[in-house]
């Protein structure tokens, strides 16, 4: 049985980066939202928050719609059930390590 | 950790945290406290009925100001669509209802503690402490307008409760619009229009 230290290694690591981790955060608590808004939110560059983005949607994790409001370019950004299963898991899974390293001993050295 | 979950509550809120769409509502009420101090007797038309057609046409203007600010909003940070978006109206509403049940019931028991304000003072209370975040801005709104609400009580006289009454909801309107976009400031950056995609 892994040791919660190593067990967090063994996390998804397509969740487990702290933009893509805050992305899926913000939309866990909404509908959808716009690229601006998650930009405005992770403050990453319109190339850093597209190449996150498209991970995400590779991993079916988001769905992304582009459109237009009027003539401003408009993209939007939808968890998936997918998604959603995926960041409650996260978090239930993170709660769980947290708890068991908090209560983790480690194993006595052995002398020699 | 605690950033996510600043994220989450923000973006669960981020319309009614778009404080600046509040601002503008609290200058109408600011100036009728004045006018009520007779600092506007130079204003033509500003007595008898004319007051109250200049104070709904401040207020009209203060709508659109809002709108301005809700526009801003957009362009600045964005646009989210929420998880429950008849939620907010719904209760609005329903508080709504309950004010004008509490005007009903103070004009029948004639108590010298306004008890609409202090339903008004229960709600804002409420609502900063809601989501497991604190905003102390609304319970100092709520302690201020609680305060009011004993003001007949201790005697102070009818006129001035109605300057001190439109100064109060003036001033709520201003904490409350500025403490809430500075939350929103505190997590959000700004995009300039050139970044947008």
């Amino acid at each position: 049985m892994p040791t919660p230290f190593e067990a967090m290694s063994l996390l998804d690591r397509l969740l487990h980066e702290p933009a893509r981790l805050a992305i899926l955060t913000a939309l866990s608590a909404c509908r959808s939202c716009d690229f601006v808004y998650l930009q405005s939110l992770t403050a990453l560059t319109k190339g850093n928050l597209s190449n996150h983005l498209q991970k995400l949607e590779q991993g079916g994790l988001v769905r992304i719609e582009k459109g237009f409001r009027g003539r401003i370019p408009r993209t939007v950004v939808t968890l998936t059930e997918t998604g959603r299963e995926a960041i409650d898991g996260y978090w239930t899974r993170l709660d769980a390590l947290r708890l068991e390293a908090s209560a983790f001993t480690p194993a006595p050295l052995l002398r020699k | 950790m605690h950033r996510l979950l600043r994220l989450r509550y923000v973006t669960e809120r981020y319309e009614q945290l778009q404080g600046l769409r509040l601002v503008p509502l609290g200058i109408p009420f600011l100036l009728s406290s004045a006018w009520r101090e007779g600092l506007f007797t130079w204003v033509p038309g500003a007595s008898g009925a004319g007051s109250r057609i200049w104070f709904a046409a401040l207020f009209l203007f203060a709508i659109s100001l809002s709108v301005s600010a809700k526009i801003y909003y957009q362009r600045r940070f964005g646009n989210v669509r929420t998880t429950a978006p008849i939620r907010a109206p719904v209760a609005a509403s329903a508080f709504t209802a309950v004010l004008l049940a509490a005007i009903s019931l103070q004009d029948l028991l004639q108590s010298p503690i306004s008890i609409p304000s202090v339903m008004l003072a229960f709600g804002v209370g409420c609502l900063g402490v809601s989501g497991g975040v604190i905003r102390p801005h609304y319970l100092a709104v709520a302690a201020t307008v609680e305060v009011f609400a004993l003001s007949g009580a201790l005697g102070v006289p009818f006129q001035i409760r109605d300057i001190l009454w439109d100064r109060m909801i003036g001033v709520s309107f201003l904490v409350i619009g500025i403490g809430d976009h500075q939350l929103l400031r505190g997590t959000l950056v700004p995009v300039t229009h050139a970044d947008t995609v």
